[in-house]
């Protein structure tokens, strides 16, 4: 099976010790150092477990594939959407190429307006 | 009588009852939520494919602006919202 971008990965390049907090955070979206103070709170809270949890997580998941890397913001941002709600960034796509449409449709109006005034011109210049 | 049945009724909700909730819950919420391989590769292209459209098109609209300032045919009201769902995409 081909490697998944809704996966949960631990994230090397941001991490403190193993990157499962950076993992989280990539995946979630939500703040790293957020994430991080609450596992150390989980941790106090229930007398150590937080520690083993981290370090099976740790054993368990995989390095984040280096294909996945995100070319932008709008990049990671885009699949943190999918992960949490995918029908809505299918939805977001969509959105995006009636957008497109919409402005090729100004772009068509605006050239074929414009070579008409220009041919009205020219046949007044005859 | 009493001292038999109450064991047994607790035993059955919190080894039978509640795994099964919980993994009724799991598998409809993999039904529903979950996209196949297939599915988040096309997502990747076609998301892909609508930011190199919308990059290709800003060129194009840039070009026609310098030609021409102010072409667009409908520009105000639409434009404004079009801008909103950028600003928060």
């Amino acid at each position: 099976m081909s490697a998944r971008r809704t996966k949960f990965y631990l994230d090397k390049s941001n991490r403190k010790w193993s990157g499962v907090c950076a993992g989280l955070a990539d995946y979630t979206g939500i703040d790293v150092t957020l994430i991080r103070v609450g596992v150390v709170l989980l941790t106090f809270m229930t007398s150590g477990w937080g520690i083993l949890a981290y370090f099976v997580t740790a054993w368990l998941a995989n390095d984040r594939p280096r294909e996945f890397d995100y070319a932008s913001i709008e990049d990671e941002k885009f699949w943190q959407t999918v992960r949490a709600r995918p029908g809505a960034s299918v939805r977001d796509v969509r959105s995006k190429f009636r957008d497109i449409d919409r402005r090729i449709a100004d772009i068509e109006t605006h050239v074929t307006t414009t070579n008409s005034a220009l041919a009205k011109e020219i046949d007044a210049l005859r | 009588m009493e001292d038999t049945l109450v064991p047994i009724f607790v035993v059955g909700i919190l080894f039978l009852g509640l795994p099964w909730l919980i993994f009724h819950y799991v598998t409809q919420w993999k039904k529903n939520g979950g996209l196949t391989v297939e599915d988040e590769k096309l997502l990747d292209e076609l998301h892909d494919m609508a930011r190199r459209l919308d990059d290709r098109l800003g060129t194009l609209e840039r070009i026609i602006t310098a030609d021409d300032p102010n072409w667009r045919p409908r520009q105000a009201a639409d434009r404004s919202h079009d801008m909103d769902w950028r600003r928060d995409a």
